[in-house]
């Protein structure tokens, strides 16, 4: 044992961790902080308008559903750079009157690979940097494509890794515009990128496969749980006519905490589960399973509002504060294959730990929550 | 002018605290992970995280204990959302110090860890490492003590059956 434990320490401690990338962390940081302010609010939106009534807004939020007419968008392009463009350049184009553009680059010691680019107003020069990301997209096999995104003054930037069986992809929004995103080159890999309005609702996002010369006629598509002010995610692709999983919308669950009413509604459709609640919203893919569990867990904990999974043997779980009360026991409820159990805390305050019970009353499982 | 100095102070602070602690976090991913690129991503999205709740991270007075939680937790998450590999183009550059005699014996090693799954790997990081109980490896990992216990268990004896067979010389 405490062979190991020398060898694990001297190995480790032979690693060169090189110096510390600070100003990359903290722009990273603060767009980190940017989304959770984001969603924070399109979150308190949806709970606003169930709690006032307004099921229309509601709806309206649910976004898949949203009428397919808003003449109010601004018209979008999109097409890989132009003869001249600046290097690293992987995709540029227009939102209405203004130009944009993102790329990529190497910054900093150690090389990271950063956005760069900017959303340019011509007439009065005004610029908004979308260089605000250091790390790169995401990729798996089994994707299309994975995407890095944020939101900066009210604009979404998508950056896609695109996988190499993929000719190119179509974007639609719900509005009838669409896109087609030809992958493009920088840096050894291959990226495409968009950018839209925030509050620009997308239908779909289409991968056709192929390669860089030819399409093979298959496509995947994934259908982002999409609401305005919440940057969609592009996690489950649906192959080409295999059948949709219904949208189902069901309350999971409400009440009221330090006066102040909360609610939990999962969303259920083509892009997996997605929960809006007070403080925010999480999704997981595809299959509508909350994979990789064996125990029950909670994660996506915001101010106030939260919620966990568990396994099918938990009847109830009690949430322990740090002050060492307990808050009445929650019981799980059934979404899809997932059994999810909502909860809110007093005092803005994480619960400390998780207790999970048995209906016979029995103890099966406790654990600490996991933050931020 | 007041809140900018804060501001200012804060990021200076959250800059000192970063590169104090930088190499530990790094370590601590590369143990988790086996990948030294990804120990650096792990690395650089936990004290990004960190910093976007800087003030809460000073509030909980313990900000290594913090920042080592979200390491595991990023980890973990990796995982979780399938989103497991990240693209690196191009080849991380290691370090001269890296490079030296000890690599072979530092691949052997990493090498068994990586015959490990993923939640092994990090009883054993967590345990014989960071030289947690089983009961704070437990809370870290959010499961039970038993099943640390019986994870701890399994990931010694494969590693002791890839030392006794020498399958890593």
């Amino acid at each position: 044992m405490t062979e190991l434990r020398d060898e694990l320490t001297r190995v480790l401690r032979a690693v060169d961790a090189g110096q510390a990338p600070v100003e990359e962390t903290m722009r990273l940081g603060r767009v980190i902080r940017t989304r959770r302010r984001v969603a924070i609010a399109a979150g308190a939106l949806a709970v606003i308008a169930a709690v006032v009534g307004f099921p229309a807004l509601a709806h309206h939020l649910a976004g898949p559903r949203v009428p397919p007419v808003q003449p109010k968008d601004p018209v979008i392009t999109d097409t890989p750079p132009a003869p001249g463009a600046s290097a690293g350049t992987i995709a540029q184009g227009t939102i209405g009157t203004r130009r944009w553009h993102v790329g990529l680059q190497r910054e900093g010691t150690p090389p990271a690979t950063c956005l760069t680019g900017a959303v340019i107003t011509p007439a009065t020069g005004a610029t908004t940097d979308l260089g605000l990301a250091c790390t790169l997209p995401p990729v798996d096999p089994a994707f299309p494509a994975g995407f890095t995104s944020f939101a900066t003054s009210g604009i979404e930037v998508q950056l896609g890794a695109v996988a190499p069986n993929v000719a190119y992809f179509t974007l639609k929004f719900t509005d009838g515009q669409q896109l087609k995103l030809i992958p493009v080159t920088s840096l050894g890999h291959r990226y495409i990128a968009f950018v839209a309005p925030v509050n620009m609702p997308i239908a779909s996002l289409t991968a056709h496969m192929g390669s860089v010369h030819s399409v093979s006629g298959q496509t995947v598509t994934a259908i982002p749980f999409s609401i305005p002010g919440r940057i969609p995610d592009f996690q489950a692709w649906q192959r080409q006519g295999q059948p949709l999983p219904p949208r189902i919308t069901t309350p999971i669950g409400s009440g009221t905490v330090d006066g102040k009413p909360w609610q939990v509604t999962a969303y259920q459709g083509p892009w997996g589960i997605c929960l809006v609640f007070t403080g925010g919203g999480e999704c997981t893919t595809g299959t509508g399973a909350f994979a990789n569990r064996t125990d029950v867990q909670a994660w996506g904990f915001q101010p106030f509002v939260g919620f966990g999974d568990a396994t099918a043997d938990v009847a109830y779980v009690k949430l322990t504060m740090p002050d060492g009360s307990v808050l009445p026991k929650f019981t799980p409820v059934k979404v899809g294959n997932a059994r999810l159990f909502p909860f809110a805390a007093p005092g803005n305050r994480t619960p400390k730990r998780w207790t999970a019970f048995s209906a016979s009353g029995a103890q099966l499982a406790s654990g600490t929550f996991q933050t931020p | 002018v007041k809140e900018v100095a804060m501001v200012a102070a804060a990021d200076e602070e959250f800059a000192e605290f970063m590169r104090a602690r930088w190499p530990s976090m790094v370590r601590l991913a590369y143990g988790l992970t086996g990948d030294r690129g990804h120990a650096e991503d792990v690395a650089q999205a936990a004290f990004a995280r960190a910093y976007a709740s800087w003030s809460r991270v000073q509030r909980a007075g313990d900000p290594d204990a913090y920042v080592r939680r979200i390491v595991i937790n990023e980890n973990r998450s990796r995982f979780r959302k399938r989103r497991v590999a990240e693209y690196f183009p191009g080849v991380l550059p290691e370090s001269a110090a890296a490079q030296g005699a000890d690599l072979s014996e530092r691949d052997d090693m990493m090498a068994a860890l990586g015959r490990l799954g993923a939640r092994q790997r990090a009883v054993v990081v967590l345990r014989y490492y960071l030289g947690m109980s089983e009961a704070e490896t437990a809370a870290a990992l959010n499961c039970s003590v038993g099943t640390v216990k019986s994870q701890a268990s399994r990931a010694l004896a494969t590693l002791r059956a890839l030392v006794t067979e020498g399958e890593l010389r």
